[in-house]
């Protein structure tokens, strides 16, 4: 079996393996909602993939799919091992398999060069016994002891949920967005996750931004970024009780001011099955002549608004927000806005 | 956490010591204060802000650490004393509210 083979389109395709992608994700306690916001697809498709034996997905949505696993794609592929034993009916999908999957033998068949069990005397064991062990081949027991085995594992992994799900304790996640910015300049958005979490756990953080905003620097990077409407995405391991997470964005130059612009915001956790726990606390913005730093909108900035930028934007390495034209505004007398160079005047 | 002494309060040299002690907070402006019309010929660090006809010096600090930061000027003419005063601002890392301390020679 060809386990990295185009399509006719041209896309490249891969076949993974349903049942492993399955464990892996139970094993690490991630649910098929945060699996398939990484990837990108509905909950369904997930379970489809995982319901199927050697489902043929893009290799886009393999790569993905490993991320979100934390794996490497060549560990979820098929790689053509020939095909597994076939598992007893309950366990197999209700669809029909697709041209890519293997052919179920079935269960009944019976093998020819399989030994037949002697028959055992009735005085030399329970009525019950000779029957079953003259009706089971060896092909049946393994089928047996496979479901046993894995009923074992379901056990283990509820056993494990119920213990151990409560590794991301409480997570709230809340936004410092300035209240207006000039179009054309970058503003900061800083969002900020907290957790009583006893142990590190992944999460995934998605801002949208309004039509007409641009998004441009992320700290940490975001890792994915979509056009109508424009969004961003992080992908993290949360460590501490506090993790920031920050981002630059502008309103298009075109924008009318006084217009009001909204962010929304939501967190979803490995673990959680619930849909989002929306990012609270600030979330619009209004276009403005002002610079988002002079908070009150008086035409300078003064020493609190300066000590109040670098108390929220100041640690965060790396993060350009502008901090040489705050220092000169809040160095000068005042500014003002330009609308014809699209810049602010610094007035000495 | 926050606290501020003259070691030079009059003459050519003004000295402020500014001590930081755990919980920092990330900035400081402070604020030097002289006489209208004071002519000023150097600093050390370099001033951020001068606005003589208020006689008004004013720092920006950033990154601040715990440890002590020393802050000079010198004047071509000498002051004398009780002519100065100084001001400490920050945000107080507990609270987040601004605040003024006051330094005096």
């Amino acid at each position: 079996m060809d386990s990295d083979k185009p399509l006719a389109g041209g896309i490249p395709m891969v076949n993974i393996d349903g049942a492993k992608i399955r464990r892996i994700r139970e094993e690490k306690g991630l649910t098929q909602l945060y699996v398939a916001t990484v990837v990108g697809v509905t909950t369904d498709t997930i379970s489809r993939w995982e319901n199927r034996r050697y489902p043929t997905i893009k290799k886009e949505n393999g790569v993905k799919l490993a991320e979100a696993l934390e794996i490497q794609m060549t560990d979820i592929i098929d790689h053509g091992q020939p095909a597994p034993p076939p598992e007893p009916p309950s366990a197999q999908p209700s669809e029909p398999p697709s041209q890519e999957e293997p052919t179920a033998q079935p269960d009944t068949a019976p093998d020819a060069a399989e030994p037949v069990a002697p028959p055992v005397p009735e005085s030399a064991a329970s009525p019950i016994v000779p029957t079953l062990g003259s009706r089971l081949t060896p092909r049946t027991m393994v089928v047996l002891f496979r479901s046993f085995l894995l009923l074992a594992l379901a056990g283990f992994a509820l056993i494990w949920w119920y213990t151990g799900n409560d590794g991301e304790g409480q997570v709230t996640a809340s936004r410092i967005l300035p209240a207006h910015a000039t179009p054309g300049i970058p503003f900061p958005v800083v969002i900020e996750v907290t957790t009583s979490a006893a142990r590190p756990f992944s999460l995934i953080l998605k801002e949208t931004l309004p039509p007409d905003c641009i998004p441009a620097q992320g700290k940490p990077q975001f890792v994915n970024q979509e056009s109508d409407p424009p969004a961003l995405k992080w992908i993290g391991k949360i460590t501490g009780e506090h993790t920031v997470y920050s981002y630059l964005a502008k309103l298009k130059p075109e924008t009318k001011m006084e217009t009001v612009h909204q962010i929304t915001g939501g967190v979803t956790v490995r673990s959680d099955d619930n849909p989002s726990i929306p990012v609270s606390g600030t979330d619009s913005l209004q276009a403005s002549p002002f610079h988002w730093a002079d908070r009150n909108s008086d035409g300078r900035i003064d020493d609190e608004e300066l000590l109040s930028v670098y108390e929220i934007y100041g640690g965060i390495e790396g993060l350009h927000f502008g901090k040489k034209l705050i220092e000169e505004i809040w160095s000068a007398k005042g500014y003002r806005w330009n609308p014809e160079t699209r810049s602010y005047e610094i007035l000495q | 956490m926050v606290s501020g002494q003259y070691l030079s309060g009059a003459g050519q040299d003004i000295q402020l010591r500014v001590t930081v002690a755990s919980p920092a907070p990330t900035t400081l402006i402070v604020i030097q204060n002289l006489p209208a019309g004071t002519v000023i010929e150097s600093a050390s660090p370099a001033f951020n802000q001068y606005n003589a006809g208020k006689g008004e010096v004013k720092w920006l600090l950033t990154h601040v650490s715990q440890g002590s930061y020393n802050l000079s000027l010198h004047l071509p003419l000498p002051l004398p004393s009780g002519g100065i005063s100084g001001e400490i601002r920050y945000k107080d890392p507990a609270s987040g509210r601004l605040t003024n301390l006051p330094v005096r020679p």
